[in-house]
């Protein structure tokens, strides 16, 4: 496909009108970070940024419009009012590309289109902001850096691009990919998780370690949820190991089912609130400008 | 192989077709098992607990059932499935002449055919002989299997069912026969109808008449008697003389009576008008009452004398009798119109005849020699209403309107073109009123004369070789001439001659009130636009012509003119006879002892089209593959 094409598409799903509204949003952290240069967002060095961050002695050279004289009145002594430093905030997306985020076709779109869909535009957010903002896909061992607006045709480009991984090892792309950062930040990793919950959370672990604010979106279809389109009684195969098994869908499947679903999810949202992660459960059937928009504002990740 | 009655199977061996239907199940399974269905994840669904997976149950979706039943019709259609419909047909006839009405104790009946005799008996308390027909017909219809026709006789044969019909359809029909008040010509009808009657056509006819065992009925005509002779009354006629010196009039009436040896017998006479209207009885006044006793199968004449004054426009009598000697109610009252002044008719002949003129009520008849006539001054002619010639004809054109019967040969008024044996009516001017209320093709002529078509005369009856009446009127003088013989005057005994006489006279003497008062049984011609009222007082509007069958007696009104209609048939009244019927077998009869003949009917065509639309709605309803991963 070509570049041009793959532009078009990724970049046609959302209107012009999404673009601009994203202008408007920063992506919110829990913590500050240390980024490169100025950016918009408050970091803990200390500046010539517009938030008072503090008291410190004068030292000489320092700029005399900063000395507190009030303080110099009732103490006789010289102090000058430190302000944070604004700068940019590194922002990663990892985005799990194996089979099971391609899995069930049925779906429009299917998950895996959906991560990049809100990666694209959570990122275009970022870059608006003066951010930086990478892109690892997991299985390709590759981590896309990008900065400023204009890079907003690139990312398309390079998401279109990636295909599915087979086979995704989750801790060792992660850890490629924390390690390609100098200076943590955002980490939004977006995947259906549906693995075993010690798998995905000794991935996060590394991320978590490595001080980054993570969130997680946790993507699942209407069949991840309900097994809709299983016949009563079929052979099932696994979109990634192959595995199959003969399966019974009937109405007692289908209540075990939710009630494991539900228990994974909830073993998972468990774990981020005792790590200081963020969980975002999505489904596919919804709009990704309306989870931009609406939800995710109202769940503090976006400003 | 014959399966449910009609039903059966030409080639039962095409059922091995069945074996088809395992393959079908097989490929089913087979693809069941081969179709899987690619999930996200088995991660959690490995986790659900053994026990929920029962083992695979074997559901078979909508469409293997639906692609089942098609395969399942295309064997049945491959079979043949036909089916044997018999061919075989019937006309029923049902006799609902006057005298089936007639009611009997308890009957058995009897059957006569060409074939076989089949007598079923029927035992019954008092009811009609018609009712007992009907239910033999029903009787018949049962045990067939075909197609029927129903036919009545009075008061002429006449299909009742529009088409052949079923046997369910012909029973409704049968609940519907009325009867009618009159006579009919069953022999000639009968005889006729099991001629035409198409190969494989029976015909049964019920009636009370007996067939003439001198002839061999016609094979496919079956005969079956219902009814037993029964005692009956009947008043045959009513008269009302001209009023004499002491203005009385007298009224005689004619009673018949049979089957018991002597029956006493109450006459009430009633005198009435009619409203013009609505035709309802208005003024109802009993004027007198007489016992009389009968003997068996003797005719009697009660009189009664009546002033003048007390008369209405109509008189009625109507007798009472013990019902065991009574078997027919409808010939049990008569009405006759009382006219105002008498019809004064010069009867002109050159010997003696029986006219009969004197029948004709209010007539006074007076009989010369053609010499008296030439006598006759013309103020001694102008006081009749009328004159009629019989077999001799003036030399001029009289001064009075004429009627001439059966003028002679050379007769300068009227000459006659040639003499005919037995002719037949051909056609007959429908608009004249000399023909009003006829129906000219019932009339058979032994004899006529074919009339000379002159310019000023007008063709009221014509035969193939030409008129045989005719008709003109030039300055007021109407004449009329007859070509066959319209004598003697009989009444109700000969409707049709008499009909056309009193329209003839009723012509001529331009006296309107006289005519009406006659029977008519047969139908009615109605003229376009002309209102028909009847005896109960309903009313009719025609906007076409048509002829209307009078089935009721009673009082009718066409355009407020009034039109008596009695019982005229004493043949159907002497229900203590039984009548023959004479049906002549002839060559062109329908052959006897056809095998019963069926029809194949194919059901297969709509067993195939059935199978292809359940595969089409197969097709039509097929889901959309796809399971939780998609279907490989």
């Amino acid at each position: 496909m070509s570049s041009e094409k793959a532009d078009r598409h990724l970049l046609d799903v959302f209107s012009p009108a999404f673009y601009r509204s994203l202008q408007q949003l920063k992506i919110e952290t829990r913590r500050t970070f240390l980024g490169s240069r100025q950016g918009a967002h408050l970091s803990h060095k200390k500046g010539h940024g517009l938030e008072f961050s503090g008291y410190r002695l004068y030292s000489p050279g320092d700029d005399f419009r900063h000395i507190d004289w009030r303080i110099y009145g009732r103490s006789d002594r010289l102090y000058v009012r430190e302000f944070q430093e604004e700068q940019d905030l590194n922002v990663m997306f990892i985005i799990d590309c194996s089979h099971s985020m391609a899995s069930p076709a049925l779906s429009t779109p299917d998950k895996l289109m959906f991560a990049k869909q809100l990666a694209l535009a959570l990122g275009y957010a970022a870059l608006t902001d003066g951010d930086t903002v990478s892109y690892m896909l997991l299985g390709s061992g590759t981590v896309h850096k990008f900065s400023g607006a204009r890079s907003l045709s690139q990312i398309a480009r390079t998401l279109e691009n990636s295909g599915q991984s087979r086979q995704v090892d989750m801790k060792r792309d992660i850890l490629l990919a924390a390690s390609q950062l100098k200076t943590p930040g955002k980490c939004f990793l977006i995947s259906d998780f549906l693995y075993d919950t010690a798998d995905a959370t000794r991935a996060v672990n590394i991320l978590n370690s490595r001080n980054f604010d993570v969130t997680l979106f946790q993507i699942l279809s209407p069949e991840d949820i309900s097994l809709s389109g299983l016949p009563d009684s079929s052979w099932i195969s696994d979109s990634e190991s192959g595995e199959k098994m003969m399966f019974t869908c009937d109405e007692t499947a289908r209540r075990t089912y939710a009630s494991l679903l539900s228990q994974h999810v909830k073993s998972l949202e468990e774990y981020s609130a005792r790590n200081g992660i963020r969980h975002v459960l999505v489904s596919t059937a919804e709009k990704v400008d309306e989870l931009v928009l609406s939800r995710l504002p109202e769940l503090g990740l976006l400003t | 192989m014959n399966i449910f009655g009609s039903f059966f199977l030409a080639t039962p061996a095409a059922i091995l077709s069945l074996l088809a239907v395992p393959l079908l199940i097989l490929a089913y399974l087979n693809r069941r098992t081969e179709k899987q269905f690619t999930v996200s994840s088995l991660y959690l669904l490995r986790q659900i607990p053994q026990a929920s997976l029962k083992r695979a149950r074997i559901k078979l979706p909508l469409r293997f059932y639906l692609e089942l039943l098609a395969l399942l019709l295309l064997v049945l259609a491959a079979m043949l499935p036909q089916q044997e419909q018999s061919t075989e047909e019937l006309s029923i006839v049902i006799d609902n002449s006057l005298s089936m009405t007639a009611t009997s104790p308890a009957t058995s009946s009897g059957t006569s055919s060409g074939t076989s005799s089949v007598a079923p008996s029927l035992i019954s308390s008092s009811i009609s002989r018609l009712d007992e027909a009907v239910a033999a017909a029903n009787t018949v219809l049962g045990s067939f299997d075909g197609k029927v026709s129903i036919f009545t006789t009075s008061p002429v044969l006449k299909q009742i069912s529009s088409e052949a019909v079923t046997i369910e359809e012909a029973k409704l029909l049968l609940k519907t026969i009325v009867p009618t008040l009159s006579t009919d010509n069953l022999s000639a009808e009968i005889t006729a109808l099991a001629d035409k009657a198409a190969t494989g056509r029976k015909v049964v006819l019920f009636t009370d008449r007996e067939p003439d065992t001198a002839n061999a009925l016609p094979v496919n005509l079956t005969i079956q008697k219902v009814g037993r002779p029964s005692a009956n009354v009947a008043i045959l006629n009513m008269t009302v003389d001209s009023a004499e010196a002491d203005d009385t009039r007298t009224v005689k009436v004619e009673l018949i009576a049979g089957g018991a040896e002597k029956v006493k017998v109450q006459l009430q006479l009633y005198t009435f008008s009619v409203n013009r209207e609505s035709a309802a009885v208005t003024g109802q006044i009993a004027l007198d009452n007489t016992d009389i006793e009968l003997d068996s199968t003797h005719t009697a004449t009660a009189l009664f004398k009546v002033k003048q004054d007390n008369l209405s426009d109509y008189l009625r009598v109507q007798l009472s009798v013990e019902k065991d000697n009574d078997s027919i109610a409808g010939d049990d009252s008569y009405i006759t119109a009382v006219s105002g002044d008498a019809l004064k008719i010069l009867f002109v002949s050159s010997s003696p005849i029986k006219h009969g003129l004197e029948l004709i009520p209010g007539t006074r008849v007076k009989e010369v020699t053609p010499d008296e006539f030439s006598l006759m001054k013309p103020e001694e002619i102008a006081v009749f209403d009328a004159a009629i010639f019989y077999r001799w004809a003036p030399r001029y054109a009289p001064k009075k309107s004429s009627l001439f019967i059966l003028p002679p040969l050379d007769g300068a008024l009227f000459p006659v073109k040639k003499r005919l044996g037995e002719t037949a009516i051909s056609s007959w001017t429908d608009s004249h009123p000399i023909v009003s209320y006829l129906r000219l093709q019932l009339m058979s002529l032994p004899s006529a004369e074919v009339l000379a078509e002159l310019p000023w005369t007008t063709s009221i009856v014509r035969c193939s070789e030409g008129p045989l009446f005719l008709a003109s009127e030039i300055e007021g003088i109407r004449l009329a001439a007859a070509g066959f013989e319209i004598l003697p005057f009989e009444g109700k005994k000969s409707p049709l001659s008499s009909i056309l006489t009193l329209n003839t006279i009723r012509w001529l003497s331009q006296k309107n009130k006289l005519a009406a008062s006659l029977a008519a049984e047969d139908t009615l011609l109605v003229k376009t636009g002309k209102s028909l009222v009847y005896p109960d007082g309903s009313r009719r509007t025609f906007p076409d012509s048509e002829r209307v069958s009078l089935s009721s007696a009673g009082i009718y009104q066409i355009d407020a003119s009034p039109l008596v209609v009695n019982v005229i048939a004493e043949e159907e009244s002497r229900s203590w006879e039984t009548h023959r019927l004479s049906v002549v077998t002839s060559e062109e009869a329908a052959p006897a002892g056809e095998e019963k003949k069926e029809q194949k009917h194919n059901t297969w065509p709509p067993i195939i089209f059935l199978a292809l639309t359940v595969l089409f709605l197969e097709h039509a309803i097929r889901p959309r593959l796809g399971g939780v991963g998609g279907g490989k």
